[in-house]
């Protein structure tokens, strides 16, 4: 199988910048219908389900947040969080041509705005990607905060 | 005469007890100096040499396991001050400063100080006591629940948890061998607010339905779409769902509170009871305890327990929060989850899974109510209201044996009793 880096960047950007326009639904499509969305609360945390998480979600779960963006009465995301996400550094890790996934790992730079108060983040984010034609299904999203083990106020958007 | 002096009636309280930094500088001499708080579990220190670094009102501690015994030391340096053991835990033969390389033992007395002859005839030389790192002088466990007091006269530990000790107990007893243990990491969510602003939610069973309709709600309506009447639910939507649970099953649960500003809300039914059975674990209790024990042991399932001013712990879901004041707007809030030993590793997973999805700075339950409190400190800046009411239900508790009192679910008994024992503690000269 040879899946070309600068597609696999195109996608990484594409996926960004669907998150940037707020289209969340559209990101979510995204993902295979089991696919994860996840941010670990340690550093190198390998178990999702016996240690805590800052978010673990499968489809279910995104559907219940993604809803809720659009709900007058979630109070916390009123004065609209706005956000943007730059993706560098993106390298493909590893191939599984049997299971027809690549394994990427980039950089994420991102920040939240909300009420006179911007948060930043850093990571390091993982896909697992699964080829479908031309294009990319997320199985999982892992992204690993610098400081993700930190005590820390709210993360209101999907980064 | 205290700066608080007057700043609590019966029925309501002064708004600058949540945002005078004076009176939140007393409170850290007063309460958090002078009572019982919570530092840790005995299992997270469970052989010789393992050590946790821990905190009481902002000032260093460090717990240490050493021939069985939990020691509970200032993480402080006897020479010049420094921290000696940086944040964090893991296991050491004995502590070295990094400053001036003064030894200490694990029971914090000091065994080597470089060039010692230098203080000859002070009470440094050879090793009085003041060479030492300084013990805490009261520490209590409950159940492994480690608890201490920095004040030199302690209240009667037993005495004080009276109350609250049985959902300590009722947590403990879940487990099939009757012990609990630390696992799964921590969760550190730093509020932008009064402290007793965080403590008087736990227990305001007015406000799930309004504040967490945007997640429980929804998850009720999206669990609506995907499954049949019935049907099995997933843990998620069991956990999410019971959060909008209508006005009387919130005022039916009942609320409890005791000297010593205790309290805990639900009984016999709580948003944690629907839970789905898991046939394993009962089981496991069954063949541990006997059917009818095992039953009653499931029978007492209580909301949040809260255990004054800063353990708070949901037994039916093997949860702690531990509330750290930092300033009078800020409050840090551990999330701690529990594996009960001998119970099937599923358990676990719901309780990692609660947390996840409630306790996260990032999910869909605590942001709503931690916008909640950051309204509250920022409503309260109006000077020109002083008062804040919890006048709800009043006089309508009832006084029981055990020394309490109880009320339905959406009295504001347990504020009330929160502040009787606030002045309490504030007149106190310390
Ligand atoms: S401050 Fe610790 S050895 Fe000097
Ligand atoms: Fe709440």
């Amino acid at each position: 199988m040879s899946v070309d880096l600068r597609k696999v960047e195109d996608f990484l950007v594409h996926e960004a910048r669907l998150l940037d326009a707020r289209d969340w639904a559209a990101w979510d499509a995204l993902f295979t219908p089991d696919g994860i969305y996840w941010m670990p609360a340690a550093p190198g945390q390998d178990d999702p389900l016996r240690h805590v998480s800052l978010i673990y979600e499968n489809a279910l779960l995104r559907e219940i947040r993604i809803r809720r963006f659009a709900d007058t009465s979630a109070f916390s995301l009123q004065g609209g969080p706005r956000g943007w996400r730059i993706v560098a550094n993106v390298r493909i890790d590893a191939r599984d041509a049997e299971a027809n996934t690549i394994t990427v790992s980039s950089r994420l730079m991102a920040a939240e705005y909300q009420r006179d108060r911007t948060t930043r983040f850093e990571g390091f984010v993982t896909h697992r990607l699964v080829t479908e034609g031309d294009s990319f299904r997320i199985a999982l999203k892992r992204v690993e905060l610098l400081d993700c083990d930190a005590m820390r106020g709210d993360i209101n958007l999907y980064l | 005469m205290s700066i608080t002096t007057g700043l609590v009636e019966d029925d309501r309280v002064h708004r600058s007890v949540y945002t005078d930094p004076a009176i939140f500088e007393l409170e850290m001499q007063n309460i958090f100096g002078a009572t019982w708080i919570y530092v840790g579990h005995e299992s997270q220190v469970p052989n010789d040499g393992d050590f946790i670094t821990a905190s009481i009102a902002r000032q260093p501690l460090l717990m240490v396991r050493d021939k069985g015994e939990i020691h509970l030391l200032y993480n402080r340096c006897p020479h010049k001050g420094a921290q000696v053991v940086p944040e964090g835990q893991g296991n050491a033969r004995m502590f070295r400063c990094a400053y001036h390389g003064w030894i200490f033992q694990r029971d914090g007395a000091v065994r080597t100080i470089p060039l010692d002859d230098g203080y000859e005839g002070t009470c440094i030389g050879k090793h009085g006591p003041d060479a030492s790192m300084t013990r805490v002088a009261n520490v209590a466990s409950y159940r492994g629940f480690v608890f201490a007091c920095l004040a030199d006269e302690a209240p009667p530990f037993q005495e004080w948890l009276k109350g609250v000790d049985s959902s300590i107990d009722n947590m403990a007893d879940r487990s099939p061998e009757g012990e609990l243990e630390v696992t799964g990491g921590v969760l550190r969510y730093m509020h932008r607010c009064n402290w007793k602003i965080f403590l008087e939610n736990l227990n305001d069973l007015m406000h799930p339905m309004v504040t967490h309709m945007s997640s429980s709600g929804t998850a009720r309506s999206v669990a609506n779409r995907h499954f049949g009447k019935g049907e099995k639910l997933p843990a998620a939507i069991e956990i999410l769902g019971p959060f909008t649970s209508n006005y009387e099953f919130f005022e039916d649960m009942g609320i409890h509170a005791f000297p010593g500003g205790h309290s805990y809300s639900g009984g016999t039914v709580s948003i944690h009871s629907r839970y789905s059975e898991i046939d394993a674990y009962n089981d496991a209790m069954n063949a541990a305890y006997g059917e009818a024990r095992a039953r009653e042991i499931f029978s007492m399932n209580r909301h949040n327990t809260i255990v004054y001013p800063s353990l708070t712990l949901k037994g039916p879901i093997q949860t702690i929060r531990v509330i750290k004041p930092i300033a009078v707007d800020r409050t840090l809030v551990e999330s701690w989850t529990f594996r009960m030993k001998g119970a099937p590793d599923e358990l676990l997973e719901r309780s990692i899974l609660y947390c996840n999805l409630i306790n996260s700075s990032a999910n869909l339950v605590g942001p709503d109510d931690h916008e909640a409190y950051q309204r509250i400190q920022t409503g309260l800046m109006a000077d020109r209201i002083e008062w804040v009411n919890m006048q709800r239900h009043m006089g309508k508790e009832q006084p029981n044996a055990d020394g309490g009192w109880s009320a339905m679910g959406t009295s504001d008994l347990v504020f009330r009793n929160q502040y009787r024992t606030w002045a309490a503690y504030m007149e106190t000269a310390a």
